[in-house]
C-alpha cells in the first residue's frame, strides 16, 4: 500500500509541511481546514475536559484518516502539556475506530531532532547529504511564509480597499504552493512578496499596535479565535504575533550567549516566569515582556484555550507585567462555547481604551 | 528561624519528609491552619478565575502564613522520571506566587527534577541549603533524616495507621464496622485529605460503613508514565482492581485539572472493563454539599443492592 501522509491544519505551516513532505517523495493527503464538523467529531471522541486544540486536532486527524491517510504527523512531545499525552491517546483512539494509521510525533520541544528524524523517515532512508537540499528548501519556505504573514499583518489595518490584503495573501500563497525547489523559491520570492507590497495602502494611517501572545494553535486557527486578527485589523489595529514560524529553529546555545530575539525575550521574561511550565508559555511571556520593555506595542492580547494549564500560568505572569509596566492586557479564553459577539465587544472596548490612553499621552 | 509550609497541594504527599529535613536543621516548621472558607477567600484575589480549587486554596494558605514566618517552602515539582511532566501550575508554583504577591517572605523554591535519578533530590536539598546558609555536611544529614521520615510515613500510611490529613496532628483515622463494602477512593491526596475540598468525603464514607482504600493504602505505585502525579489515579485504579474485596471506585478530581481531565477517561475505561462500579466526583468552590452527599449515599446504596444480587448498572458521575 502506498504511503499517504497527512499533516494537521495549522495555518500556513500546513502548506509548508505538505510541500516539504512532497519534496521528500511522499504522497500527501491534504487535511481539510478546521470546520464545524472537525469540532463535532473532535468533541465526540475525546474527554470532555480536554482543551479545545487537542479536540480539534483529533477531529483533523480523523478527517485525514477518512481521506485515506495511512501515516499522520501528530504534534506532541513529552513535557509539552496535555498535547503530548493526547497524541498518545489519539493514536490509540484512531486505531480503536478502525483506522490503521502509523503515527509520527513531531516533538515541539525537540524540533531540530524530530525534523531530522521525520525527514529520514519520510525520505525512504536516503543518506543525509541528499537531504540537505530539501531541508534548505524547507527553511526557505518558512522564511518566505514568515515574511508573507508579517507583511499581511502590517498591511491589513492600512489597506485602502477592504479585503485587498487578504486577496493578495491568497494569491501569494498560491504561488508558494507552486514552488518545486529551492532554486525556484530564490528566483520567485521577491515577486511573491511584491504581490503583497503592491497592495494599495496608506502608510501614515494612525494605527494601534497590539501584541498577540498565547497559545500558538489558537492564534493560527481563525475558526477557533473568531477571526481575531482580521477583526482587529478592521479596527485599525496592527497585530504583532509573539512567534515566527522559524522561531523554534535557533542555534543550540544558552540564551545569554545569543543575541537573537528569542534569547532577548527569554531574558526579559525571566522575572515573570523563570521556569518552563509546558506549552510555549515561557516563550510567550518572554516575548510579551520584551514587547513591553521596548515599547513596541500599545497593549497586549493574551489568547488561550479554556482550561489550558500552561497559559493559565502565563496569564498570571502577565498580571505582573501589567503591574510593573502598566501594560494593558486583555485575556481571551476560547472554547466550543465562545460566542463571536462577546469576543467582538471585548475587542472593541479594549481598542477604545487603548486609543484613549494614547490620546492622553499626547 | 521559622519556615512556613502551606497546608495544600504537595503538603499532603511530602510533608513528613520536609518536616524531618527542616527540623534536623534546627528550623521551626509552621504549617498553615486547616482549610476553611476564609482561607479560600484570602487566596481568590491572587489567582485567575479559571484556576483550579486546590491552587486557589494554596494561595489562601500562603496568605495565612505571610507575615508570620521568615521563609516559605514552595518547591517546584517537575518530574520524577525522564519523559514525564507535571501540571504547569505545580511546576510554576513559585513563579506564580512571585508574580502575584508583593509582600512575600523569601521563598525556598528548589526545582525537583528526578529525570536523571535521585541525584536530583540531593541537588534540591543543596539548593535549599544555599538559601538557608547551611554547610553540606549538615545538609547531608538533614536530607537523610528527611528521607527516612518520609519512608516511615509511607510505611505507616500503607498499613493504615497514618493518613496525610494527620501529618502534623496525631489523630487516628476511625475504622468502619466490619462487613461493609470496600471502596477504592482515588485522586490526588490534596483532594482526598482536605475535608474542606471534598465535604468530608472519607469520614462520610466511613460513617456509611464503607472501608475506604486510598492510594496510600494500595501502593507501592508503579513509576510515573506521562504525568508525575497521575498514578495516584490510574496506578491506584489498577491496583484496586487487583484486590478482590474492592466493590466500587470513586475518583475525586478538581474541576479544570489539566492532567486529571485526560486521565479520568482512562480510569473510567479501566473500571468499565473490570465491571467495577465507578463514580467521578468533581470539586470546585461552588460544589454544594447536598448534591455531593446525595450522590455518595446513592453510590453506597447501589453497592449494597449489588451485594444482594439486585441488578443495577454502574452509574457514572
Amino acid at each position: 500500500m502506498a504511503r499517504r501522509v497527512a499533516f494537521p491544519p495549522l495555518g500556513v505551516l500546513s502548506l509548508v509541511a505538505e510541500k516539504y513532505l512532497q519534496v521528500l517523495g511522499t504522497e500527501v493527503v491534504s487535511t481539510p481546514p478546521v470546520s464545524r464538523r472537525t469540532l463535532d467529531i473532535g468533541i465526540q471522541h475525546t474527554p470532555e475536559m480536554l482543551c479545545i486544540p487537542c479536540k480539534l486536532l483529533f477531529g483533523s486527524y480523523l478527517e485525514a484518516a477518512e481521506r485515506g491517510a495511512t501515516e499522520l504527523v501528530m504534534l506532541g512531545g513529552a513535557g509539552t502539556c496535555r498535547l503530548g499525552y493526547s497524541a498518545l491517546q489519539h493514536a490509540r483512539q484512531l486505531r480503536a475506530l478502525g483506522f490503521d494509521v502509523r503515527v509520527h510525533t513531531l516533538d515541539l520541544y525537540h524540533v531540530h531532532r524530530d525534523l531530522l528524524r521525520l525527514t529520514r523517515a519520510f525520505s525512504g532512508g536516503r543518506p543525509l547529504r541528499e537531504l540537505l537540499t530539501p531541508i534548505r528548501f524547507l527553511l526557505g519556505l518558512l522564511e518566505l511564509t514568515d515574511a508573507i504573514e508579517t507583511e499581511t499583518l502590517r498591511l491589513r489595518p492600512r489597506e485602502c480597499v477592504p479585503g485587498a490584503t487578504d486577496a493578495a495573501r491568497v494569491r501569494a500563497l498560491e504561488q508558494v504552493a507552486r514552488l518545486q525547489n529551492y532554486r525556484e523559491l530564490k528566483a520567485e520570492q521577491d515577486a511573491i512578496l511584491d504581490l503583497l507590497r503592491r497592495v494599495e495602502h496608506e502608510p501614515d494611517r494612525p494605527v494601534l499596535r497590539i501584541g498577540l501572545v498565547g497559545d500558538v494553535y489558537t492564534i493560527l486557527t481563525p475558526f477557533l479565535n473568531h477571526n481575531l486578527e482580521r477583526e482587529l485589523a478592521r479596527m485599525n489595529v496592527e497585530v504583532r504575533r509573539w512567534f515566527h514560524y522559524t522561531g523554534r529553529i535557533v542555534p543550540p546555545l544558552p540564551a545569554w550567549l545569543r543575541r537573537d530575539r528569542r534569547a532577548r525575550a527569554r531574558l526579559a521574561g525571566k522575572r515573570y516566569l523563570k521556569r518552563d511550565v509546558g506549552g510555549f508559555a515561557r516563550s510567550a511571556v518572554g516575548e510579551a515582556a520584551l514587547m513591553a520593555q521596548e515599547g513596541e506595542v500599545d497593549g497586549l492580547i493574551h489568547v488561550a484555550p479554556f482550561n489550558c494549564t500552561p497559559e493559565l500560568v502565563a496569564q498570571s505572569a502577565l498580571v505582573a507585567l501589567h503591574r510593573d509596566r502598566g501594560m494593558p492586557v486583555l485575556n481571551l479564553l476560547f472554547d466550543e462555547q465562545t460566542g463571536r459577539a462577546g469576543v467582538l465587544t471585548r475587542l472593541e472596548a479594549f481598542v477604545d481604551m487603548l486609543w484613549t490612553a494614547r490620546r492622553a499621552r499626547g | 528561624m521559622r519556615v512556613g509550609v502551606p497546608r495544600a497541594l504537595a503538603f499532603f504527599r511530602f510533608h513528613p519528609g520536609w518536616d524531618g529535613f527542616l527540623r534536623s536543621l534546627g528550623i521551626e516548621v509552621v504549617v498553615s491552619p486547616p482549610s476553611n472558607r476564609s482561607i479560600l477567600e484570602a487566596g481568590l484575589p491572587y489567582t485567575v478565575p479559571e484556576a483550579c480549587l486546590p491552587l486557589k486554596l494554596f494561595f489562601g494558605h500562603v496568605r495565612a502564613l505571610v507575615g508570620k514566618v521568615d521563609a516559605l517552602l514552595v518547591p517546584s515539582i517537575q518530574r520524577f522520571a525522564a519523559g514525564s511532566t507535571n501540571c504547569a501550575k505545580l511546576i510554576g508554583l513559585p513563579d506564580l506566587l512571585q508574580a502575584t504577591m508583593e509582600d512575600l517572605p523569601p521563598l525556598i523554591a528548589p526545582d525537583i527534577d528526578l529525570s536523571a535519578g535521585s541525584a536530583g533530590l540531593w541537588k534540591a536539598a543543596f539548593e535549599v541549603g544555599k538559601v538557608l546558609g547551611r554547610n553540606p555536611i549538615q545538609l547531608r544529614e538533614a536530607a537523610q533524616a528527611g528521607w527516612a521520615a518520609y519512608l516511615r510515613a509511607r510505611a505507616a500510611m500503607l498499613e493504615g495507621s497514618l493518613t496525610p490529613a494527620a501529618f502534623d496532628q496525631p489523630i487516628r483515622a476511625p475504622s468502619p464496622p466490619p462487613g461493609g463494602p470496600t471502596v477504592a477512593v482515588v485522586g490526588h491526596p490534596y483532594n482526598l485529605y482536605d475535608p474542606f475540598v471534598n465535604h468530608n468525603l472519607l469520614a462520610r464514607l466511613t460513617r456509611l460503613g464503607v472501608d475506604v482504600l486510598t492510594p496510600e493504602r494500595l501502593g507501592p505505585w508503579p513509576s510515573a508514565e506521562y504525568w508525575t502525579f497521575e498514578y495516584e489515579l490510574v496506578g491506584a485504579t489498577r491496583l484496586a482492581m487487583e484486590r478482590e474485596q474492592v466493590e466500587g471506585l470513586i475518583a475525586v478530581a478538581a474541576f479544570g485539572c489539566g492532567p486529571d481531565g485526560v486521565i479520568l477517561e482512562e480510569v473510567r475505561s479501566l473500571a468499565g472493563q473490570a465491571g467495577l462500579p465507578a463514580m467521578v466526583l468533581t470539586v470546585d468552590e461552588h460544589s454544594g454539599e447536598a448534591g455531593w452527599v446525595t450522590r455518595v449515599e446513592a453510590f453506597v446504596d447501589m453497592l449494597l443492592w449489588r451485594r444482594r444480587g439486585e441488578h443495577v448498572r454502574a452509574s457514572e458521575g
